[in-house]
């Protein structure tokens, strides 16, 4: 991370304790995945079926955008028998994955996992800001705070368009 | 699975037993997609991302939407599985990093609230391009000879100090660098993020080319810090796709765990191959996938 040949103690300790974050955090992750998976193929009533994998399939039918209700379940709903099929809109809620992680249910388990990987390059970036400021670097500091800007529009831009 | 099946079949996929796959079968077969995704990626030098979108649209019939969905976040995980090996090495220009990743970030954004209004014949016409593109890259950046000429003084480069030096562990000296055509950079950083939200690929096959070729970066320094802005990009597209509830658990699962695996795998036991046969093996592969792509979405 320090693009300078000489970096100080205290960048080092920054960069180690971030590697062991983003180890931790990849190593959760994976974790959380695969147990999601186990559970959700080993469940009795909500193991994946036929139809789960027929909304995941391609067809004919444009994309809609109708934005699912922030509190819809995990599990995604079965097909519509119309002739027609939206793609079926997946877990989205936040509160809901973590509610129905909570009580151990496969598909909530897995997107848990997805989450935390996706939010690994949320740290490096709050990491350079970290670092920046230490730095000094007031331009920089500024530039890397307008990334997780961005980055944090992006959770809420997709629900709002 | 014969080529008549393909072209006259039906459009799932390109054999209709795969309609009659079971979950187990579809998990296992995404799964090996992405390990191979991971291992190749290590070994060339590109994102998962290039072969993970055509492997389950084209060999698994997935949703574009949804295999786009899951190749982000694969993309993430190759960048943050080989952080968590490689954050020390000095090579990454971070502020580079963070100043391009303004204008990554922000193309992300658009191409992938684009990338949800458009069908899937056109996200996989567009992807062919891609993978064209791609092929010319990748020799490209190769075979242009360095040139010797000190690059040309970028005012703005020198304002926001994007100059840097790094440790050269081959050549055990110290390499200092400069930066020029700034502005051309943050341009084609904004393409790169388009193309990443939109397609779900690292981008890396356009960043490495112009902070190299144009910003005259040394080619380690522009790798690296290329592996650094992936994930932030492909964690804002992933964000994007999440809100809009286009992230199947059944296909990001396999792809996470999958990539994670091939990727610190070939970290770990394959050597960065600079064999041009290896190369243009994939280079064949990629255009016969480019033909197959816009043969699949011109039906």
């Amino acid at each position: 991370m320090s693009d300078t040949p000489h970096a100080t103690p205290a960048n080092r300790n920054l960069e180690d304790t971030v590697g062991r974050i983003l180890r931790l955090g990849v190593i959760v992750s994976f974790s959380l995945v695969v147990l999601g998976t186990v559970v959700w193929f080993l469940s009795p009533t909500d193991h994946p079926t036929a139809s789960t994998l027929a909304i995941i399939m391609q067809h004919d039918a444009p994309p809609t955008n109708t934005i699912a209700p922030p509190d819809q379940p995990t599990v995604a709903p079965a097909p519509q028998p119309a002739q027609v099929i939206e793609p079926a809109h997946f877990p989205n809620s936040i509160t809901a994955i973590l509610r129905d992680a909570l009580t151990l249910r496969g598909p909530a388990l897995v997107m848990l996992g997805i989450l935390v990987l996706v939010s690994t390059p949320v740290i490096r970036v709050v990491a350079s800001i970290i670092l920046f400021a230490i730095q000094r670097d007031y331009v920089y500091t500024l530039t890397t705070t307008l990334v997780l800007i961005l980055l944090a529009a992006s959770l809420f831009l997709g629900k709002a368009v | 699975m014969s080529l008549r099946v393909a072209l006259d079949g039906p459009r799932i996929g390109v054999c209709s037993t795969i309609a009659r796959m079971s979950p187990l079968e579809f998990t296992a077969a995404s799964f090996a997609i992405a390990v191979s995704a991971g291992l190749v990626g290590s070994l060339l030098g590109v994102g998962g991302g290039i072969i993970i979108v055509p492997g389950l649209t084209l060999l698994l019939g997935v949703d574009a939407h949804l295999a786009i969905g899951a190749s982000m976040v694969g993309v993430v995980a190759t960048s943050s599985g080989a952080a968590a090996a490689y954050v020390r090495d000095g090579l990454a220009n971070l502020r580079l990093a963070m100043l391009l990743e303004v204008a990554t970030v922000a193309g992300a954004l658009v191409g992938a609230l684009l990338a949800n209004q458009v069908s899937n014949r056109a996200l996989l016409i567009v992807f062919s391009a891609l993978l064209v593109y791609s092929s010319a890259a990748m020799f490209i950046t190769q075979i242009r000879a360095k040139s010797d000429k000190p690059a040309p003084d970028d005012p703005l480069a020198r304002k926001l100090r994007i100059e840097g030096a790094y440790f050269d562990q081959s050549t055990q000296k110290l390499v200092q660098y400069r930066a020029t055509r700034t502005w051309f950079g943050l341009i084609a950083s904004l393409v790169a993020g388009l193309i990443s939200g939109l397609l779900g690929v690292g981008g890396g096959i356009i960043k490495v080319p112009v902070m190299h070729l144009a910003m005259r970066l040394p080619i380690k320094v522009s790798t690296a810090t290329s592996n650094l802005m992936m994930g932030v990009t492909a964690a804002t597209g992933a964000a994007v796709f999440f809100s809009q509830g286009r992230v199947a658990p059944l296909i990001a699962a396999p792809v996470a765990a999958g990539v994670l695996i091939g990727a610190t795998l070939g970290a770990r036991f394959l050597p960065r191959i600079q064999s041009q046969w290896v190369r243009v093996g994939f280079t064949i592969l990629m255009i016969a996938v480019a033909t197959k792509m816009v043969l699949e979405s011109t039906r």
